[in-house]
């Protein structure tokens, strides 16, 4: 996905060439997004996939927010491009758009 | 019969009962008495016979022409009439059964009953004489100057019979007078212990659903009664916090549901205005109404999570879980929240298992851990315990934040209780949070409990049984 590479098999992700360096569960959230490159995908769906979290009512919303906050500033500060979005009120998208 | 009985009163078949047993009682000791009266009256007079009879054995001598007779006792006639009148009475005959001398109060009456050959000695019974007097009959066989014949003592059972009579009557009137009063007694008794149920009853039948308040009279706490009103008005006193409780729920579901409906629809309606046709505030205002509507849907997720718990009888599936395991889970995921606020959470953990279902066990803990950050100011530490303790598993959650008030304590898990009641969703969630590790918890058996000092901190401790 544009200038973003990710090798599945050793777990790394480099953007532009640079290696970003990601935890486990930052990886996999990103993972997450790049299969449904292009689409909405919702916190229910990040809950279960990277949480194993079936059950609602548990306070990992505010958990995935936090991730997705930390996710975006290693991968998109500094690009003009930004890949990650937040589509509010649904969910967040990973796509190449200049953010509006 | 059955049915006419079961459809009685209580308090008429306790009467009933009461004068039936007495009755029988009466009736025993009765003819018990009588019975015994009876005997003593007829060995008395037994004895009475025996004496006769060796009087008249002394006294009946024989003429030469070997004719019996009795002395006299002189000329006077009145006077032989009376010795006639006295007695003793007796009769003499002869073993082929004629008879050879008799004297009694006339000189024409004899006893109806035939001689019993009695072998060997003294036969008693009761017979009857011509002129239906009664008598009562003493024989046996003895020689008199020599010769072999039988003689037979008598004396009139008048007396005894009176006596056995008056006894019968007083017992025929006085036994159903007994019985009558006892019943009567009976009927106070049932009446005096059972009226407090009238009372009851009539006081319970006020009671609804809207008039819990009211509470059954206790007439006595220490008798059956006064503890069955007792544990009644338990039941009452529970049943009127469960309404009220249910009540208060009702009203801030209503309220929190209707804060972000206002929401949304304040936000739908701006962007109707004619005036707000742009594309980017458009959007901005479904984004808006989007994210109130997410709300909407995990506030009443949580309410139906707490509303099955209430209704299912769904039984959570226990296994071992790695307590501590599952603690450091809870910790390596809400940790990314604590640091956003600068805070730590440290763990010291015995290594513990513990019979649980494992998701509720996690709910409840990572409700527990998310309040402890969310209440806890910046940079403050927040610390996870997990260890042995008798036969229990506890985990504790401990912070360094405001602490709850005493007043809050106990109110603080109810549903939608907030110690700060101007502290709504701005700081985070509806209040349930609470409830629900609370409810995940007591669900398996266990239950929490919670120390706090205000400006201290607050501990939060999650007892299981193992």
């Amino acid at each position: 996905m544009a200038d973003l590479d990710v090798d599945l098999t050793v777990r790394r992700v480099t953007r532009a060439g640079r290696v970003i360096d990601l935890t486990p569960r930052e990886f996999d959230l990103l993972i997450q997004l790049l299969r449904s490159a292009g689409r909405i995908v919702s916190r229910e769906t990040l809950a279960r996939e990277v949480w194993q979290e079936i059950r609602r009512a548990t306070p990992l919303d505010n958990v995935i927010d936090v991730h997705i906050a930390r996710l975006r500033r290693k991968i998109d500060d500094g690009f003009a491009c930004r890949l990650i979005h937040t589509i509010r009120g649904v969910g967040f998208v990973l796509r190449e758009e200049p953010d509006t | 019969m059955r049915q006419w009985w079961q459809r009685r009163s209580l308090r008429l078949r306790l009467t009933l009962w009461y004068a039936f047993t007495s009755t029988i009682i009466l009736v025993a000791l009765g003819g018990m008495l009588f019975f015994v009266m009876h005997g003593r009256l007829l060995s008395e007079m037994d004895r009475h016979l025996r004496g006769d009879f060796e009087l008249v054995e002394s006294s009946v001598s024989r003429d030469e022409t070997g004719d019996f007779s009795r002395p006299s006792y002189g000329d006077d006639e009145d006077a032989a009439e009376r010795e006639k009148q006295a007695g003793p009475w007796f009769e003499i005959s002869s073993p082929s059964g004629s008879i050879l001398l008799r004297e009694g109060p006339s000189s024409d009456w004899k006893v109806l009953s035939p001689v019993r050959h009695f072998d060997a000695g003294f036969g008693a019974f009761s017979a009857e004489t011509e002129g239906h007097l009664h008598v009562r009959v003493l024989e046996n066989k003895t020689r008199l100057a020599g010769e072999l014949v039988i003689l037979r003592v008598f004396r009139p059972e008048t007396e005894l019979r009176q006596a056995l009579a008056e006894l019968g009557a007083v017992l025929a009137f006085g036994l159903p007078l007994a019985g009558a009063l006892s019943a009567a007694g009976g009927y106070v008794i049932a009446h005096r212990s059972l009226s407090p149920i009238s009372q009851i009853a009539a006081r319970a039948r006020q009671i609804t659903a809207e008039s819990l308040g009211g509470r059954l009279p206790v007439p006595n706490p220490y008798d059956e009664l006064g503890q069955l009103a007792t544990v009644f008005n338990a039941t009452l006193a529970r049943l009127e916090n469960s309404f009220a409780e249910l009540r208060r729920f009702t009203a801030d579901a209503s309220h929190e549901l209707r804060t972000p409906l206002t929401a949304l629809r304040a936000v739908g309606e701006a962007a109707l205005r004619p005036d707000a046709g742009d594309p980017k505030s458009l959007r901005e205002a479904l984004s808006s109404m989007l994210e109130e509507a997410r709300r909407l849907s995990d506030l009443v997720d949580a309410l139906l999570l707490l509303a099955r718990a209430d209704t299912s009888g769904v039984s959570p599936s226990l296994e071992q879980v790695d307590f501590t395991g599952l603690v450091n889970e809870v910790r390596e995921t809400l940790l990314v929240l604590a640091e956003e606020k600068n805070q730590q959470i440290e763990t010291m953990a015995e290594k513990v298992t513990v019979r649980a279902d494992r998701e509720l066990l996690r709910l409840a803990l990572l409700n527990l851990v998310h309040n402890a950050i969310r209440y806890s100011a910046e940079g403050l530490m927040i610390s996870l315990r997990v260890r042995r303790q008798e036969a229990n598993a506890v985990a504790e959650v401990i912070d360094q934040g405001p602490g709850i008030a005493p007043q809050h304590q106990q109110k603080i898990f109810e549903r939608f209780y907030r110690v700060d009641k101007a502290r709504s969703r701005a700081s985070g969630g509806a209040g349930l949070g609470l409830a629900i590790a609370r409810w995940a918890i007591e669900r398996q058996g266990g239950h929490i409990e919670l120390e706090s000092q205000p400006g201290r901190g607050s501990l939060f401790r999650i007892v299981m049984p193992k």
